[in-house]
């Protein structure tokens, strides 16, 4: 089985791939000797660890952060599993902080390298910005986002979109789509630096 | 007001999100190559399964235009004349509230 066939059976919730999560990732990883030491410690057994990456990849939608691309599955997985021994603080009565994990100052350096963010993730988040300051431009006035994809959708000059819409000149066609480029940008600064909730 | 000959324009407006899936639509405003100021404009509005949305009014352009069997239409003169109006509903009698919409990239 490939890294992608076991990756979407994951993703699936399918038994015969989190067979393999058991079998590859959490049982190994669970009888590595410092593995082993801390989760004697910290009171974790290797059914937490499933349960725990079962909960983040599947609950959590963390399984959308692997980008399939040709990299190990199994050692992206067991980077989780391995966080969350790290990151099992007693003191917090068996609450588990993966982002404490490269903190803690016992983990190697594997843990550091926990993914946060992909670029699919970010290029998404962008796209929906980019259509939210788009929506704003259409309460500014229609005429803007007509002009905006007549000529960077549908390739139109400024002649052309001087006919189509009936506007007074192609100059004007211009300035009207260079305050749209000005407006948006505008827009998206604004909602970069002051983000919703 | 024309569109380039053998140049066919179509404009995508889309729902904002509902809760009800059936509520969402998308509407395709199409613009044949060498349209003119007397052409009428097809606009066909289909609903969030995809099927046709049945008896409705879609506020365009300024205008309220009858929607049957998921199509409507507008004349290019009308489109024009109303390009500056901001608001895009769907009236929809099977629903309680209009739903808005915008234009997008699509």
């Amino acid at each position: 089985m490939t890294d992608h066939e076991w990756y979407e059976l994951v993703k699936a919730g399918e038994d015969a791939g989190w067979k393999l999560v058991w079998e590859k990732v959490v049982e190994p990883e669970s009888k590595s000797q410092r593995s082993a030491e801390l989760m004697k410690r910290y009171s974790l057994t290797a059914g937490d660890l499933m349960g725990m990456l079962y909960e983040d990849m599947l609950g959590r939608r963390k399984i959308d952060l692997y980008r399939d691309d040709g990299g190990s599955f199994q050692g992206w997985l067991r980077t989780y599993v391995r966080g969350y021994i790290l990151g099992a603080d007693p003191n917090k009565h068996g609450e588990i902080s993966i982002d404490g994990a490269y903190r803690d100052g016992e983990g190697e350096s594997e843990a550091m390298n926990i993914p946060k963010h992909d670029h699919e993730v970010v290029r998404r988040e962008v796209w929906q910005m980019t259509l939210w300051c788009f929506r704003e431009l259409w309460n500014e006035d229609p005429e803007r986002c007509y002009i905006h994809l007549l000529k960077t959708r549908f390739f139109f000059s400024s002649e052309e979109v001087r006919d189509f819409l009936d506007i007074s000149s192609s100059a004007n066609v211009d300035q009207i789509f260079s305050r749209s480029i000005k407006f948006m940008r505008q827009r998206y600064v604004y909602h970069d630096t002051h983000p919703k909730g | 007001m024309k569109t380039p000959e053998g140049k066919t324009i179509t404009f995508t407006f889309m729902s904002q999100p509902t809760k009800d899936p059936k509520g969402c639509w998308v509407a395709k405003l199409t613009f044949p190559g060498g349209s003119g100021e007397d052409s009428i404009l097809p606009i066909e509005i289909v609903q969030g399964d995809g099927s046709p949305v049945p008896d409705a009014i879609f506020e365009f352009a300024g205008r309220r235009l009858a929607v049957r069997d998921g199509k409507a239409r507008i004349s290019f003169a009308d489109f024009v004349r109303g390009k500056h109006e901001s608001a895009l509903w769907l009236h929809r009698k099977d629903f309680a509230s209009p739903i808005p919409g915008g234009l997008t990239f699509a």
